[in-house]
């Protein structure tokens, strides 16, 4: 109805990320029962229970980049890539998106947006920055137990549930953006059939949009 | 109900290990496999079925080598960290002031290990897994809520394990404390009456306490009361403050999306 689908998302990067949000609620779930005290349902045998799941996920999540590393390269690191890069567009854009786009819906002022928007780059950034915190401290207080000086380990944990935390609060806004905000919420589809409609390529991601059909008219004209 | 609390007078220890066993006779915990480390001291530290242990220790100060031993074990703080960061409350404060282990509650998380600034709690569990309990000394909490004194006190020949009210444990050791001082041993100290808000087992020294290889000075850990009384709280108010923002702008959205629709 809004034009034709533009393919946005490959197979592999949408096992990526489904992946890696089936493995993140599980592991924010069994660790809320360590992390909260009046959520603590897994107690004794539950609780042991719990705690190898929360190791079993957590190999699961740490398996992710590597996978998709084995299944598609290119277009993984190529997302890394545009995903961390920060021009000074967009921290013009993060600015206008943060105070009133996503308030209002109103885009005066935005930039024209690449594959990421300001919004999306911010989470990419974040969610990567807490999984390397939580990879690395995780690892820790897995194997570290009386091996590492135990304030090594007093301070993974908190650094583990700080980043956990963060990382959840993420995940909500990105949830919510995907399902409840009007402005943003058709980015949906992209993540269930890997493509979005045309409107939606144009009005959020017109200089990706355009460097697609750059691309693919140059490709027709070389076939001639 | 009045507390209860367990004193140690180093100075009458044999040595003979006799709590040792006691607490492994009543608790059914098995031996372990031995070895010949230059020392009586077996086996090397406390684990999942040892929670007393004598430790022995041969300093050499001004009156020639010294034999130190004590009867170690979980010295029952009154602020314990180890409480406070079990997220089953497996651990808890009983109103006898000991601290309480119940078995089945624990899930083996091991907060306790890295809590615990006298290295108390053990936990034996698969490195994979992350199966298994901790265990620590509960001082004979099924005897001692029955009335009973606790196992290596009844069985201590030399009768250098006392139980009973806390206060008069206090008195009782001062009290020694100073007859040895008068005797000579002028670095005599009864310790543990006001560490971590009291300790629930106590020794009475006839030297500083690092002979005996205890911290002098053992502290609450800092990083266990910015965990539970800072971060904690502050996340859960993190992801609180998240949702409520949440909240807030799908309702400005609506209105003024509304709004826009209406001036079309």
């Amino acid at each position: 109805m809004n034009g034709r689908a533009i393919s946005r998302f490959t197979a592999g990067e949408r096992l990526f990320h489904w992946v890696y949000f089936v493995a993140f609620l599980t592991l924010a779930t069994t660790g809320a029962f360590l992390y909260l005290p009046w959520f603590s349902f897994a107690i004794g045998e539950s609780g042991e229970t719990s705690r190898l799941l929360h190791r079993l996920f957590a190999l699961l999540l740490l398996a992710v980049p590597i996978l998709t590393l084995i299944v598609s390269p290119k277009e993984f690191r190529a997302d890394l890539r545009e995903g961390l890069t920060w021009r000074a567009e967009d921290r013009r854009a993060l600015r206008v998106l943060l105070t009133r786009y996503y308030w209002t819906g109103d885009p005066a002022g935005l930039p024209p947006q690449g594959k990421f928007t300001a919004g999306q780059k911010l989470n990419i950034g974040l969610q990567i920055l807490a999984f390397a915190v939580m990879a690395v401290t995780g690892l820790l207080l897995w194997f570290g137990r009386g091996l590492l000086p135990v304030g090594l380990l007093r301070w993974s944990l908190i650094l583990h549930g700080g980043a956990a935390v963060a990382a959840t609060c993420f995940v909500l806004v990105h949830i919510y953006m995907v399902t409840l905000l009007p402005m943003t919420n058709q980015a949906i589809a992209s993540m269930f059939l890997g493509t979005v409609s045309e409107e939606h390529a144009l009005t959020h991601h017109p200089k990706w949009y355009e460097a697609l059909v750059r691309r693919r008219m140059s490709r027709a004209e070389r076939r001639g | 109900m009045a507390k209860v609390a367990m004193l140690v007078d180093t100075t009458l220890c044999t040595g003979c290990r006799g709590c040792q066993v006691a607490c492994k006779q009543w608790w059914d915990l098995s031996a372990e496999v031995t070895g010949n480390r230059g020392s009586y001291e077996n086996p090397p530290d406390l684990s999942h079925s040892t929670w007393t242990r004598v430790t022995f220790h041969e300093v050499e100060d001004g009156r020639g080598l010294q034999w130190y031993h004590l009867a170690w074990g979980c010295v029952h703080c009154t602020e314990a960290a180890c409480v406070d960061v079990c997220p089953t409350a497996a651990l808890k404060y009983h109103p006898l002031g000991f601290v309480s282990l119940e078995r089945d509650l624990c899930n083996g998380c091991g907060y306790c290990l890295t809590a615990c600034p006298f290295d108390i709690p053990q936990l034996e569990s698969n490195v994979l897994t992350g199966r298994g309990k901790a265990t620590k000394c509960n001082l004979c909490q099924d005897r001692v809520t029955e009335g009973l004194i606790p196992a290596c006190v009844k069985t201590c020949p030399p009768g250098a394990i006392r139980f009973g009210d806390r206060q008069q444990m206090v008195t009782l050791g001062r009290t020694r404390a100073a007859a040895l001082q008068e005797q000579g041993f002028a670095e005599a100290s009864l310790y543990g009456p006001e560490l971590l808000g009291g300790l629930g087992r106590m020794f009475v020294l006839a030297a500083r306490p690092a002979k005996y290889g205890l911290p002098e000075r053992p502290t609450y850990p800092l990083a266990v009361t910015l965990w539970q009384r800072l971060f904690q709280p502050l996340g859960q108010l993190g992801v609180l403050a998240t949702v409520f923002g949440l909240a807030a702008n799908w309702v400005v959205t609506r209105r003024l999306r509304g709004k826009k629709k209406e001036e079309v």
